[in-house]
């Protein structure tokens, strides 16, 4: 996925950790998702981006999702972190 | 769940695997660290991760959090985001004096009236960290009802008093000695410093020894290593538990029959004799001994 | 375990016709009363056995269709393999079963022999990477069978497996066929999964580096067996052959598994002096065993005996007396192999004795407890060392099922996760050990003890261990790991996994 230099990350490279790359903008949301454990858990994964995207009301925005192995706990904090760092970012709200 | 804190073990907030695994160890408490081990850049994906894991999953032991210091810009919202998770205890950094677990107190309060906690429910483990508050310990441990322990941050202690450190701790041991009567006196739990030598099992817990000889019944971790052998140091002997049972047994039945003094081998047994004794029996039960 | 539409393909085989479903850890019984016959050989005195490959390929009349067989002791440093295959490929053969005693990621340079014809069945414990896919491609003309060591045994002593040619590396010869593993610069240890082949195939050919002009003192496998023996300058690389000691594990969750085991160990009656036990040769398991060396010095006990594969930290407790004599399938690294070679109370064993189930009392029958890993277990305690939870091949059976058949007690050690994956499933993805030979499961999170031995259960009550039952600790791991999305798993199947009775207790499907 392409980003440009506003975009935002959270997470990082570590085992059980997953980074996140986000950029709001645009009508959809284009979401994705790169893990080792994408056949079994692709769809878990793509369920906890689309419930913080719907948590923060967010309808535009790329996200990309390199995945380590995270748990879902992680993987919803990251997301909230990118997104709030985006909001702040655009001086916007912050949940 | 036991209530014995005897390991606060120190779990890195930002880091998703160490927060996963931390519970599998054993210790009696997880203390989710917002402060040293984040770096500044992350304190809000720290607080985020601690938030989200301690939403959906609640790890069967004691629960608290290590905010930033009140003189940090991460304070206040640390107490915002995490007192709504309701973890038995937040931690301050800096406690030096009674001003600021005063403070802390009244925050702690206007959150849990925001959120519809029963006042009260978060309580305040204060770490003390520099010359002055040493010196304030007692007044720190009675500044507030939420105040339940009160224990010794060792490397900022040092580097305030301009210490070197030397390799059996022999430098704080005033501190520590302070910490641990200061605890007692007001009745809050003494919480003994991290030792960060996990190489070196003898040696830990030799200092460990050393610290339950002060009267410390608690000690901060930050190797799961470190957790067993701390609990081996607490655990009580089989004679202290032989002993305790039969005080214990001879308590009750004075009060089941009403008698006046209390005497076991010809010894009177006072209250706070009692108290201890059951005390024993409870770190043996934690310990998985049969009692 | 093994649905009628796939046991119908089976048998289909030729060759497989009489194939049976697994039906029980110990029902299955030999057919007949006698072992296949063995080969007559005859030699004439005086003759020179030491031939080229080629020569002898010529005289035994090596062609299209046959079997050829190599044992596995060489590990990751094998080049015998290789070289066989090449040099029958350059005569035009093909069609060929490669029967190993298993497949390590070193013979994923067999790959253009697959490809092209020249092997075109297989029969392994183990398959990895390139060879490995290759035949989850269906590359093969037939079912891939996956053996134990001790059903691999069984299979050529029956007759079942017929093996054509036998090519054992030799990491020492002499003229007169005399060879063994424990000398020479590519040692390797006991060959004791060469053995059956050297009894029963039709041509015994070693393949060696180290060929002596003397008669060999040290003799693993006799004269008498061996046809022809052929030189190369070297059978193998001895970085993958003897690894450096390995070392016991330094992760702290693992070695929190390894306490826990051998806490539950100490708390029955398997613990005892002179009890008999077998470690598998992990990171985990040599922790594990290093526990319970210091439980035995703190009651004084002894074992009488240790069975199974041998690394450092056995030979440092046959050493120290801690354990009494060792019966040694396999070696991995140097010490164990030096061990085997000088110490009298450490005897080389073939696969055969160790584990094939028909015979008097293969030794995996003596063992009071042993310590085995696993890539899955589920909730009726079967489990699987053969593939991952998306069904790619990348372990083998080896002497796992057998061991926990033959063992009193068997604990499983293993993490409740493997990163997000959970270890603990309602189904494994393929069944390789019955959970009826399984009787502990030893994870982070707990431990829990299959129901059927109740009389393990009560042992461990009140030690202060963290039992639980196998049923919530599978919700746990579902718990931790969130919603997984069903597998899809091809109806195509091109491989059998063999209980070591020859039953067919699973399949592996084409991925």
């Amino acid at each position: 996925m392409e980003f440009s230099a506003n975009a935002v990350r959270a997470g990082s490279d570590a085992k059980h950790d997953l980074m996140v790359q986000l950029e709001l903008g645009g009508d959809a949301r284009e979401v994705e998702i790169h893990s080792k454990v994408e056949k079994k858990f692709g769809e878990a994964i793509q369920e906890d981006v689309e419930q913080v995207l719907d948590e923060f009301e967010i309808r535009g925005v790329k996200i990309q999702i390199d995945d380590l192995g995270a748990w879902d706990f992680a993987i919803k904090a990251r997301v909230r972190t990118a997104v709030k760092r985006a909001l702040a970012q655009k001086g916007g709200k912050l949940a | 769940m036991n209530s014995l804190y005897r390991t606060m073990f120190f779990v890195p907030g930002n880091a998703p695997g160490k927060i996963a695994k931390a519970e599998i160890y054993g210790a009696d408490c997880l203390i989710y660290d917002l402060e040293d081990a984040v770096s500044v850049n992350e304190k809000d994906a720290a607080r985020d991760l601690v938030s989200s894991f301690l939403s959906m999953y609640r790890p069967d032991c004691r629960i608290g959090i290590r905010i930033n210091g009140q003189d940090t810009p991460y304070y206040e919202e640390d107490v915002r985001a995490m007192v709504p998770l309701q973890p038995d205890f937040l931690r301050l950094p800096k406690s030096e004096t009674a001003e600021n677990i005063q403070q802390l107190d009244a925050l702690i309060t206007k959150v849990e009236q925001a959120n519809n906690i029963p006042v009260g429910t978060v309580k305040i483990a204060c770490s003390i960290e520099t010359a002055l508050g040493v010196y304030n310990a007692y007044q720190i441990a009675k500044a507030s009802p939420r105040v339940f322990a009160i224990g010794l941050g060792a490397e900022d202690f040092r580097t305030d008093m301009r210490m070197a450190r030397s390799e059996d701790a022999e430098e704080i041991l005033f501190a520590r000695n302070q910490i641990s009567l200061c605890a007692h006196a007001a009745k809050v739990i003494p919480m003994d410093y991290v030792n960060s030598n996990f190489k070196d099992p003898e040696g830990f817990k030799k200092d460990v020894a050393f610290g339950k000889m002060l009267g410390f019944t608690c000690k901060s971790v930050i190797h799961p290593t470190q957790i067993g052998l701390v609990h081996e140091v607490y655990t009580p002997t089989d004679k202290e538990i032989e002993h305790a049972k039969k005080v214990v047994a001879v308590y009750e039945e004075a009060m089941a029959n009403a008698s006046g003094v209390i005497a076991l081998d010809g010894k009177m047994i006072d209250m706070p004799i009692v108290t201890r004794a059951k005390d024993v029996l409870a770190y043996a039960k934690a310990a998985g001994k049969e009692i | 375990m093994v649905d009628e539409k796939y046991m119908e393909q089976i048998r289909k085989v030729p060759g497989w016709e009489t194939k049976q479903a697994f039906s029980g850890a110990y029902n299955a019984r030999p057919e007949g009363t006698r072992m296949a016959p063995r080969p007559v050989k005859f030699f004439r005195p005086g003759t020179d056995k030491v031939k080229s490959l080629d020569y002898i390929l010529d005289a035994i009349g090596l062609k299209d269709g046959m079997t050829i067989s190599f044992h596995h002791c060489l590990r990751n440093g094998d080049a015998v393999m290789l070289y066989v295959v090449d040099t029958i490929a350059k005569k035009g053969i093909k069609d060929l079963t490669l029967s190993a005693s298993s497949l390590s990621k070193v013979q994923d340079c067999l790959l253009p022999y697959f490809e092209s014809g020249v092997i075109t069945a297989v029969d392994t414990s183990g398959a990895r990477s390139k060879l490995g896919s290759f035949i989850q491609k269906g590359g093969l003309k037939k079912p891939a069978i996956f053996r134990t060591h001790g059903g691999r045994a069984r299979a050529i002593e029956t007759g079942e497996l017929h093996i054509d040619a036998s090519f054992i590396a030799a990491p020492a010869c002499d003229r007169f066929g005399n060879l063994n593993g424990v000398e020479g610069k590519s040692a390797c240890g006991s060959l004791g999964y060469a053995m059956p082949d050297a009894e029963y195939a039709d041509h015994v050919i070693a393949v060696t580096d180290g060929l002596s002009d003397t008669p060999l003192d040290y003799v693993s496998i006799p004269q008498t067996q061996v046809d022809y023996v052929t030189t190369v300058d070297s059978i193998g690389d001895p970085a993958g052959i003897a690894t450096g000691s390995i070392r016991v594990s330094k992760n702290p969750a693992e070695l929190l598994i390894s306490r826990y085991a051998a806490q539950v160990i100490a708390a029955t009656p398997y613990f005892h002096d002179n009890m008999v036990f077998q470690f598998g040769s992990g990171g985990m398991a040599i922790a594990t065993a290093g526990y319970i060396r210091q439980a035995m010095l703190e009651k004084n006990y002894t074992a009488a005996a240790g069975v199974g594969g041998v690394s450092g930290f056995h030979v440092q407790m046959l050493k120290e007396g801690l354990i009494k004599t060792f019966y040694d399938p396999q070696d991995f690294d140097l010490a164990a192999i030096d061990s085997l070679r000088t110490d009298i109370k450490h005897h080389e064993i073939s696969a055969s004795a160790y584990a094939n189930p028909f015979s008097a009392c293969p030794y995996v029958n003596m063992l009071d407890f042993t310590v085995l890993s696993a890539t899955e277990i589920d909730v009726d305690f079967n489990v699987n060392v053969l593939t991952d939870s998306y069904g790619k091949l990348l372990g083998a059976p080896g002497g796992h099922p057998d061991a926990a058949a033959g063992a009193q007690m068997t604990l499983i050690t293993m993490p409740l996760l493997r990163g997000r994956l959970p270890m603990l499933l309602d189904h494994v993805t393929t069944v390789v050990t019955p959970g009826e030979s399984v009787d502990v499961l030893v994870t982070e999170y707990g431990i829990a003890v299959n129901p059927r031995r109740t009389d393990i259960a009560e042992c461990l009550k009140g030690k202060g261990l963290p039992l639980t039952s196998i049923e919530a600790l599978r919700e746990k791991a579902v718990m931790l790991s969130g919603k997984a999305s069903p597998l899809e798993v091809s109806d195509k199947i091109c491989g059998v996994v063999e209980y070591r009775d020859g039953s067919i207790i699973d399949v592996i499907h084409e991925v």
